[in-house]
């Protein structure tokens, strides 16, 4: 079986297919011949029916011939006619030449037997009727010829003797009578006749007439009766044997005939009868043979069709499948049917080489991304690690700034700041550049008054605009004007200042503007749209095309003309592609360009407005106390920095050089707040807020701990806040956020 | 189809197969032939031979059915110098002056004859049977008529006899109890409808039926051993009433027919022969040959002389009849389960064994072997009836050739196509 499916297996589909049609066809050829074979056997037996109808008429034309044949032998044997007797030797030649005919016919065993035994007694009857001649003319000669003969003689004597004595009368009466009785007797066959024949010979026998007793006459007429007695009783036996013969033994032999040939005639009825049975039943056979091989062909059908779909249609399916999944990146997949040596096998191949090739392209593919994350975190790494030594230089200009220095120092410092602080942009840029890129950067949802940020930025940018001398305005336009709004309010003034930088950038007169009009979207949203126009250089649609491309400028040139990275349009539309929208360009080249974007942002209620102008009005912290704080951070300059911004600010500060040194420190000494740098040698700062926030008995469990970083990935922060850490600086430290920190940890005392 | 053999072929018809010895030896023209007309119970090609070694003579046998026998012997006494049949003939040969009559004188062992067929009895307490008992019909009276008279002429030699009864199929019948529950009646019985026959033979099967039907109860005879007019009219009436609503299903000829009626179980109980019984048994047929309680069938073989036999051939005649009686003859039908009428000088000639079960009724101590040598009697076995004396103690009715005889022909076809 498994050989046969070998076999298959290995042909063409077209083979398989006309296989599969092969075996349907033989099955349809096999049933007809079947029912070719049942019409054969039908059709024999409707033969044998009429065989058997012919042979059950002749059986009863025989018996009505038997019949025919007793009634003629009766005929004889009242009249003895030659004629009747050889018309009995014709019937019985005919009868025994029908029975011929009709054993010759028959074919089952019993009705053999019967037609012999018929045979036989038909054959017997034959005999007896040569007997039956004989016996008749014995009989007949002794009752019809000599008893009557002798009677005539006696009377004859009789008479003679009644001439010479009238004595003879009784003897004549009785004489009569005796003869009359015989006659009567061979008709009626009564024994009281024939006991009074006996009788009356007796009576004439011994009655003695003296006178005459010696005469001739008298002696003959004796002799006479004599004879006449000695006849009698031999006619007595005669038609005894005779009537034996008719009566008995061939009324016996017609008798059994006529109950063979009702026992055949039934037999060969009941033949028929059985006959017909049986060709209802080869037909019903054969109906049910017929549903049957139906019955039987369906499952082989089923199986076919079961071929055909296990073997071409769900082998297709399988490896259609197997090219999905390949698509679909699932590269683990086995194709199917990659052994079979059909069409399907060559398919087959052929989705494996491509999985091969699907394979290659995506270890190649993973390979790039690897090297361009590879790359991207050098980047970020290389602009962390440039920046903790910027933030050492600002930290330290900003410290020599306090010291006595003269104009020219002072302004040298100022050059060297600002110089830093465009160093710190280009590596904030790069920074935010990665994060976008690779989808690291998550959009804070916070409320925010848009009308504040509008005039922050108009301030930002009012000195600028004043030493180009060009028309500079931020204005919010609609006359429907949300008062918070929900959203990341930094990212989305880091766009506007890019937008609003640019303009002034390349705006040599004319004016820049910003125009913010806002419509509202169902009860909670409100859809704002943001357009920043200049009356500067403007691009074609070539430069258009390549502006938002990450480093790249409209012209190569600008670079040098204009500084700065030409990361800033890449950024930005990143950024406004997160809040679900698009920067739109419409530029004229000498003429101006307009910068336009749109987005929804659901609006927060007015209370949330009070607690910013609240915050607004204390920006500066400043403390008389003294408060005990624990810097941990393994970098020195940075420590220094840091341990100089926190003196200034009252707080008495240890240091801690990693970690674990932390954690120890922190187990001798309770600290009022603690500054935690991330990434330390020995352990991390993560590592060591868990082990003071997780311990409730840790002396400084309850301990506001600020994570101090130059990691400011937003999955960072949230490790931070994870660990138990309540506060989050950037570094390079910035003097606000130190102050809110502080105002938060220390002048709100219900907050922490 | 197997050739019918005729052995006893009761009624076989008018002429039957004519079976002239092939004679073994070569004899001189001057031997003295003796024919021999009979039928086959009797005339046996082992006797035949048998009898011409003993004693010399050239023995022509012609056996045929008993009707043909009859016939020819009557129509055609010079055909023949001995004829053997049973009591039936006699009367009819006697009438027919074929036959005449034989001299005790001349029989050895006349003497040895038992009671039976001098005085009708067994033993003097035996039932008498009615009918010709032999005893009636073998004396020749002083008027040459025949009779009960004893005399030194006698119609016939008594030699072979037995009792009839019916036998049927323990197969489809359950076996009665001698003498106790088997009953003649049962061949009237309503559940065995279709399913009985009897022989063909008014001479012998009227006793059957007449028998059944005084069993049954339907009616009774005065002497059913002769019965009147009225009494046949009324019996005949009883059958055909009974052969109207298909009580009976065929009336056999001859005793393989009888068999064969077995044999293909055409019927479950009839008339039988004792051959006829044996023949069923030997086809596998479990047939039980009854005893009834109202007695036995009786028949009696007679060997007759032809009117017209004389000189060497009437001597040669007086010689077979009297080697018949010598022993030999008796003990070799009694292994037949046939009777022979002087059997004490068979008595030696047989086993312990063998006399303890045929003449008997004894059980059969080991296998007994019939006279084609098989084993027709298995040890352990008992005859059926009994004992011979018990047999023929029970004599209900003799085969008989009744006054109304010639009426009751006339009857039987009347019963026979009705």
């Amino acid at each position: 079986m498994g050989r046969a499916f070998r076999i298959i297996n290995s042909l063409s589909i077209g083979t398989k297919i006309f296989l599969g049609f092969f075996v349907i066809f033989l099955i349809l050829i096999a049933q007809y011949i079947f029912v070719l074979k049942t019409f054969d056997k039908v059709d024999t037996y409707f033969g044998l029916q009429r065989g058997l109808s012919e042979n059950a008429t002749s059986i009863m034309a025989i018996n009505k011939d038997i019949l025919d044949i007793q009634r003629l032998a009766l005929s004889f044997s009242t009249t003895g006619s030659q004629r009747i007797m050889n018309k009995l030797y014709l019937k019985y030649e005919q009868t025994l030449k029908a029975i011929t005919e009709v054993k010759a016919n028959l074919d089952d065993e019993e009705s053999i037997s019967l037609i012999f035994d018929m045979e036989e007694v038909i054959k017997r009857y034959g005999e007896n009727l040569r007997s039956l001649e004989k016996r008749y003319e014995y009989r007949s000669r002794l009752i019809d010829q000599l008893l009557p003969q002798f009677f005539g003689q006696g009377k004859d004597a009789i008479n003679r003797l009644q001439k010479k004595n009238h004595r003879y009368d009784s003897i004549k009466q009785r004489w009569l009578q005796t003869h009359m009785n015989a006659i009567l007797f061979f008709q009626s066959r009564r024994f009281s006749l024939k006991r009074e024949v006996s009788k009356n010979l007796a009576a004439i026998k011994e009655t003695r007439i003296s006178s005459s007793e010696n005469s001739i006459n008298y002696r003959a007429f004796q002799r006479i009766l004599k004879e006449y007695s000695e006849t009698f009783d031999q006619a007595v036996q005669a038609n005894r044997i005779y009537l034996t013969l008719v009566n008995v033994v061939m009324a016996g032999e017609a008798i059994e005939f006529t109950t063979l040939a009702d026992k055949l005639r039934s037999r060969t009825l009941e033949r028929l009868e059985s006959l017909s049975q049986r060709n209802t039943k080869e037909i019903d056979h054969s109906k049910r043979n017929v549903a049957l091989i139906i019955i039987l062909t369906l499952p082989i059908l089923f199986f076919v069709i079961l071929f055909y779909i296990r073997n071409i249609s769900s082998a297709l399916k399988a490896i259609s499948e197997g090219f999905n999944d390949i698509i679909g990146g699932n590269l683990e997949v086995q194709i199917p049917g990659l052994k079979r040596r059909d069409e399907i096998g060559i398919l087959a191949q052929a989705a494996d080489r491509f999985k091969e090739v699907t394979i290659d392209y995506q270890n190649a593919k993973l390979e790039a991304e690897r090297m361009a994350r590879s790359k991207s975190e050098f980047l970020a790494n290389m602009s962390h690690e440039i920046r903790t030594p910027m933030n050492g230089i600002m930290g330290m200009v900003d410290l020599l700034k306090d010291t006595p220095i003269n104009q020219e120092q002072l302004e040298m410092l100022q050059t060297i700041s600002s110089c830093g602080e465009n160093l710190s942009t280009i590596l904030n840029d790069i920074l935010d550049l990665s994060k976008s890129e690779f989808g690291k950067m998550k959009l804070e949802m916070a409320p925010f008054n848009l009308n504040q940020m509008i005039n922050e930025l108009e301030s930002l940018f009012t000195n600028v605009a004043k030493e180009k001398e060009l028309d500079f305005s931020c204005e919010y336009t609609s006359a429907f004007s949300p008062a918070m709004i929900v959203g990341d309010v930094t990212r989305l003034k880091q766009v506007l200042i890019n937008l609003l930088s640019n303009g002034l950038k390349f705006t040599q007169s004319g004016h820049v503007k910003l125009k913010v009009s806002g419509e509202k979207v169902g009860s909670s949203q409100v859809r704002l749209e943001f357009e920043v126009e200049d009356t500067g250089v403007g691009l074609n649609s070539e430069e258009i095309s390549r502006i938002f491309q990450a480093f790249s400028q409209a012209d190569a040139s600008i670079t040098r003309e204009y500084g700065g990275t030409g990361l800033g349009l890449s950024i930005s539309q990143n950024i406004v592609e997160l809040m679900g929208s698009e920067i739109k360009v419409e530029s004229v080249k000498g003429y101006g360009t307009i910068f336009r974007f749109m987005a929804v942002f659901p609006m927060k209620e007015i209370e949330m407005v009070k607690l910013e102008e609240k915050d607004k009005g204390q920006e500066e912290y400043s403390s008389e106390d003294i408060h005990k704080a624990l810097l941990v951070e393994d970098n020195e300059i940075n420590i220094k920095v840091a341990v100089s911004k926190l003196k200034k600010l009252k707080l008495d500060v240890d240091v801690a050089r990693n970690g674990k040194e932390a954690v120890d420190m922190a187990s001798q000494e309770l600290y009022e707040i603690i500054f935690m740098d991330m990434q330390m040698p020995v352990m991390d700062g993560i590592t060591a807020t868990k082990v003071i926030k997780e311990n409730p008995d840790h002396l400084n469990h309850q301990t506001p701990i600020v994570a101090m970083t130059a990691n400011v990935m937003s999955e960072d922060r949230e490790k931070c806040l994870e660990a138990g850490m309540k506060y989050f600086i950037p570094k390079p430290i910035n003097k606000k956020d130190l102050h809110k920190v502080l105002k938060s940890v220390f002048e709100s005392p219900s907050d922490s | 189809m197997k050739r019918r053999e005729f052995i006893e072929g009761s009624l076989k018809g008018m002429s039957g197969i004519l079976a002239y010895s092939k004679a073994p030896y070569i004899f001189s023209k001057t031997q003295t032939k003796l024919r021999v007309l009979g039928t086959h119970v009797t005339l046996q090609e082992e006797l035949k031979k048998r009898a011409m070694k003993d004693l010399g003579i050239d023995l022509i046998f012609e056996a045929k059915g008993s009707a043909a026998v009859l016939q020819k012997a009557a129509a055609s006494p010079e055909s023949f110098d001995l004829y053997e049949q049973w009591s039936g003939s006699i009367n009819i040969l006697w009438h027919a002056k074929a036959i005449q009559a034989i001299d005790t004188e001349r029989l050895k062992y006349w003497k040895e004859v038992n009671p039976l067929s001098k005085t009708g009895k067994i033993t003097p307490e035996a039932k008498m049977g009615l009918g010709d008992s032999p005893n009636k019909i073998i004396y020749v009276q002083k008027d040459g008529s025949i009779g009960a008279q004893a005399s030194d002429k006698i119609s016939f030699l008594p030699y072979v006899h037995n009792v009839d009864s019916f036998g049927y199929n323990t197969d489809l019948i359950p076996k009665g109890k001698e003498y106790d529950s088997e009953s003649w009646s049962w061949l009237l019985d309503e559940k065995y409808k279709g399913k009985v026959a009897l022989v063909n033979a008014p001479t012998i099967g009227i006793f059957d039926a007449a028998l059944a039907v005084q069993a049954k109860g339907l009616m009774n005879f005065k002497d059913m051993g002769n019965m009147s007019v009225k009494e046949i009219d009324q019996l005949f009436s009883i059958l055909m009433e009974y052969k109207r609503k298909g009580h009976f299903a065929g009336f056999w000829t001859s005793v393989p027919q009888s068999a064969e009626f077995m044999v293909q179980k055409r019927v479950w109980i009839q008339s039988m022969f004792s051959p006829g019984v044996s023949m069923s048994r030997g086809q596998g047929i479990p047939v039980t040959y009854a005893s009834p309680k109202e007695g036995y069938r009786a028949w009696h073989g007679v060997m007759c002389m032809s009117s017209q036999i004389k000189d060497k051939a009437k001597d040669a005649a007086y010689e077979y009849m009297n080697w018949w009686l010598s022993g030999y003859p008796g003990a070799f039908i009694a292994r037949q389960g046939y009777y022979i009428s002087n059997p004490e000088r068979s008595r030696s000639l047989m086993t312990k064994e063998e006399w303890d079960y045929w003449y008997e009724g004894k059980p059969a101590r080991n296998d007994l072997k019939g006279t084609d040598g098989k084993v027709s009697v298995k040890a352990g076995e008992i005859r059926d009836g009994g004992s011979y004396v018990k047999r023929f103690s029970n004599i209900a009715v003799w085969n008989t050739v009744m006054d109304n005889y010639d009426y009751s022909l006339d009857k039987w076809y009347e019963f026979l196509n009705s």
